[in-house]
């Protein structure tokens, strides 16, 4: 009898030890329609994951509820079976997440930038994670929207990217008005001047009119004041209706491109080749997925003076895109190659190419299992500071060569998934 | 209360013995390798002089004789303790911070520019941006910033080196560099200008590089994936406690109140708004929980004797013991001055790495490179460091290998490290940078001297 209650007693001292030895470490977990929760990992039985909340409460969930990136988690540093990440298809978290229309609010303050200028003042929306700054009619709540949701696909996929972003916003400015947007143009080149950037200076100058968006860098003082990221997205408003909804296919795009080079945290000058093919496919990959066509053309910069622009676009708008690329794929009219499709740059795009970069994109984030390879991937790229050669990728998908992996995304293109 | 725990461990055994094979994690089995070479998936249950009970994979128990077993795992029986078996499996989710912070260790989180380590600290009273350099022999300070904060730098007639070149610096006296609560006083530190050769408007990342000297001495632990430093405040000049030697002295924990207060001890009990805490001079003092700073007011909410208990157990685990248990594998690394170094293989050939947190990429000496079969590329990129810039080639690296870890297909800069004038026997063959450890989520301990690595 006695025995009995020590065991009893120690039973649930062991019970304690468990759930605190499986605390590794408080981490963010996070659902597919965006609910968070800071917890330890307490245990993982079949398709349950208990999480420990810092105040000692348990909470169960089923591990199919998780993001991608908490499961890899899981898989990673919980021991558990790799099947946990493969089964189930991805789905668009982008939509399935639910976006709190007041985390959105329009602040009473304004934003100034450049000493002088009366037309740079800015409305300001703030979300979670962005700021937006808007000049002219168009409005920043839809952008804010959009941004929100697009970061939560990110950290859904990406096991680094809440980490990495911190407690810092991206600014996001809007502009439509031409007066304002040229006067914005003239302050930015003097900007960079200043900064000791005539490179940068001079490719802004030459695109400014032209672009529909631009990655640009944010004076030191603004981003102290409003703790910001130093890299924004300027979007030059031309057609508005892009920005008065969510997920409008332009903002997409150019969103999606800013947060994944974001996480891939830049390239060195010998490591940048396939920088350009994953960058572009995934945004237009996001894109078509979520907005349901694409309107980007992109802009090639040549010249010696970066002063020569070209335009680039695939198929039409995107819807039929699959379509046109699968029979010139079965008929060998283009050919599925890794190696040489990392070495094209904005320069040698053709649709075909710009297409087959698409089905590169498509493949690699369609299905779960092929995804966390390529968070994987990702994440290499983010510590390496440059892009994995053909083999290594193939490598990281689970090829064994570079044909395999070839032949596995040609029939991905050919055999129907590719729509 | 040692009378206790010594009953509870036996009865603990007890209950793991019972365990039927389906409780038993996949990742808790053992290969274990006969003497004929036969491999056999099992947990070891028990052991007598003699023979050691093993669980296979089929929920059966065998019990072998040692000598039929391979030398390796005779050893492994030979220091397995069932006792300790058993809470140690239990310690083996311990994240390396719960550890650490048992033990007087204060924890910093750091940020990563690239690759780069960075933590906020003081120098001479003035905020200032530490970069975390293993690979800096000595700290350095950069010398506008160094001016800027009141501090007299010397005249510039000493020379530092890096791997590309050197740099002109002067003995600079500092009166206090603080990190958290570690407080150095009165030292002479080389000043530089860190921007050497850079372009102008070109802004330092850093303010101080706190190198090797100062790692040494505060039994530095870093860790890439918890994203952490922890280092041992009692170690510097200015401490309440006196430093036990090895890791036994220290069973406290740093509390820091909202107020700038930090007490050492630990808690012994608590209510739903206070926790007592004893001091380590034995003295009781109780807090109310909210008017600690916001990570150890969450330490005391979830605090509990049950888990206290528990704890002080895991605590006499080393980092070592624990990776170990997750699977981590290790090398103990060499210290040549304040550098530190590990073997590996490049291009399957035995060679020596620098450990270099302060290389955001790694880099080859140019004719080790050569040497060992690595294509090097005409000369047309740069590398910076202390001394400017220097010329160096892209170099495509087949295969390194640390241990079982295996990286393929690499590329990097290689460049001539060795000083001008010197003989070419660098003793190493490059810089085993930040990139490759971050990626195989390298832990690295000063007390323990080792390097850990996982490839996931």
């Amino acid at each position: 009898m006695q025995n009995s209650n020590v065991i009893r007693g120690l039973l649930a001292v062991l019970g304690m030890a468990v759930s605190m030895a499986q605390a590794a470490e408080v981490r963010t977990w996070m659902s597919r329609k965006g609910g968070t929760l800071e917890a330890e990992l307490g245990s993982l039985t079949g398709d349950q994951v208990t999480l420990v909340t810092k105040d000692g409460k348990e909470q169960k969930y089923k591990v199919e509820d998780l993001s991608l990136a908490d499961r890899q988690y899981l898989v990673e540093f919980g021991g558990a079976e790799a099947s946990l990440i493969t089964s189930g298809a991805p789905g668009l978290p982008e939509k399935d997440v639910h976006i709190d229309t007041a985390t959105i609010k329009k602040l009473p303050t304004k934003m100034h930038l450049g000493e002088t200028s009366d037309l740079l003042v800015f409305d300001l929306v703030q979300s979670t994670h962005f700021l937006v700054a808007s000049a002219g009619k168009v409005r920043g709540q839809d952008t804010a929207d959009t941004a929100e949701r697009l970061w939560h696909g990110m950290a859904f996929q990406h096991m680094n990217f809440r980490k990495d972003w911190g407690d810092k916003r991206m600014l996001i400015l809007l502009v439509d008005e031409r007066k304002i947007y040229k006067s914005l143009g003239e302050w930015y080149v003097a900007f960079l001047i200043k900064e000791g950037d005539p490179d940068g200076a001079q490719r802004a100058k030459t695109v400014w009119q032209k672009a529909g968006s631009n990655q640009i860098r944010v004076p030191e003082d603004t981003t102290k004041e409003y703790n910001l990221h130093p890299g924004a997205i300027l979007f030059n408003i031309t057609e508005a209706a892009s920005y008065a909804k969510s997920l409008g296919p332009f903002p997409t795009h150019s969103i999606s491109s800013v947060l994944l080079s974001k996480q891939m945290s830049g390239v060195s000058s010998f490591g940048a080749e396939g920088y350009f093919a994953i960058l572009t496919g995934h945004s237009y990959f996001k894109e078509i997925s979520l907005a349901k066509k694409t309107e980007t053309h992109l802009l090639d910069v040549s010249g010696t003076g970066n002063d020569e622009i070209s335009s680039k676009a695939g198929f039409k708008d995107g819807t039929s895109w699959a379509k046109t690329l699968r029979p010139l794929v079965r008929k060998g009219k283009v050919s599925v190659k890794l190696e040489p499709m990392l070495k094209w740059t904005g320069a040698e795009l053709n649709p075909e190419r710009l297409v087959l970069i698409y089905s590169f994109a498509y493949y690699m984030e369609s299905d779960s299992k092929r995804l966390c390879a390529f968070a994987k991937m990702i994440r290499r790229i983010e510590s390496s500071n440059q892009i994995p050669p053909a083999d290594e990728i193939a490598k990281i998908f689970g090829f064994e060569t570079v044909a395999a992996f070839e032949a596995d995304w040609k029939k991905f293109i050919t055999d129907g998934e590719f729509k | 209360m040692i009378l206790k725990f010594s009953r509870a461990l036996a009865l603990a055994a007890l209950f793991v013995s019972t365990t039927s094979a389906q409780t038993v994690p996949d990742k808790d089995y053992r290969d274990f390798k006969g003497s004929n070479g036969k491999v056999i998936q099992a947990v070891l249950l028990d052991k007598t002089d003699a023979d050691a009970v093993l669980l296979l994979r089929d929920g059966k128990r065998t019990t072998i004789p040692l000598e039929r077993l391979s030398t390796e795992d005779q050893e492994y029986v030979k220091d397995w303790s069932k006792d300790k078996a058993v809470f140690v499996q239990k310690c083996r989710g311990l994240a390396i911070r719960q550890l650490l912070e048992l033990r007087g260790y204060e924890s910093f989180e750091f940020r990563l520019q690239n690759n780069s380590i960075f933590i906020d600290g003081k120098l001479n009273g003035k905020p200032a941006r530490f970069l975390i350099d293993t690979g800096a022999g000595t700290s350095l300070l950069h010398a506008p910033f160094a001016t800027s904060v009141g501090l007299a730098v010397g005249p510039m007639d000493e020379k530092i080196f890096g791997v590309s070149g050197e740099a002109p610096a002067g003995w600079t006296p500092v009166p206090t560099i603080q990190l958290g609560e570690a407080v150095f006083k009165d030292r002479r530190i080389l000043a530089t200008d860190l921007l050497k050769d850079k372009p102008p408007g070109t802004k330092s990342r850093e303010d101080v590089i706190l190198g090797a000297e100062f790692m040494n001495k505060l039994d530095a632990v870093i860790s890439y994936q918890d994203r952490r430093i922890f280092l041992r405040p009692d170690r510097s000049d200015e401490s309440d406690v006196k430093a036990g030697k090895g890791d036994e002295g220290l069973a406290f924990r740093l509390f820091k109140t909202k107020e700038g207060k930090t007490l050492r001890g630990k808690v012994v009990s608590k209510t739903a708004t206070s926790a007592t805490i004893e001091l380590v001079d034995g003295k009781k003092s109780q807090v109310f929980i909210d008017s600690f700073v916001k990570e150890d007011a969450e330490y005391a909410k979830a605090w509990s004797e049950a888990g206290a208990f528990f704890l002080q157990y895991c605590q006499s685990l080393t980092i070592h013991e624990l990776l170990t248990l997750r699977k981590y594998q290790s090398f103990q690394f060499e210290r040549r001055d304040n550098h530190i170094f590990v073997e590996g293989f490049l291009n399957d050939n035995k060679v020596t790495y620098m450990i270099d947190t302060g290389a955001d990429s790694s880099l080859l000496h140019i004719s080790a490179a050569k040497k060992y079969g690595c294509e090097v590329g005409p000369l047309n990129q740069e590398v910076w460091g202390i001394g400017g810039k220097q010329a160096a080639g892209v170099t495509n690296i087949g295969k390194i290998k640390m241990g079982t870890a295996v990286l393929t297909n690499r590329k990097v800069l290689a460049t001539d490290m060795v000083r001008r004038g010197e003989p070419d026997n660098l003793g190493y063959v490059g810089l085993f940078g930040a990139d490759f450890m971050r990626e195989l989520d390298t832990v690295i301990t000063y007390t323990e001297n080792r390097i850990f690595l996982i490839q996931r």
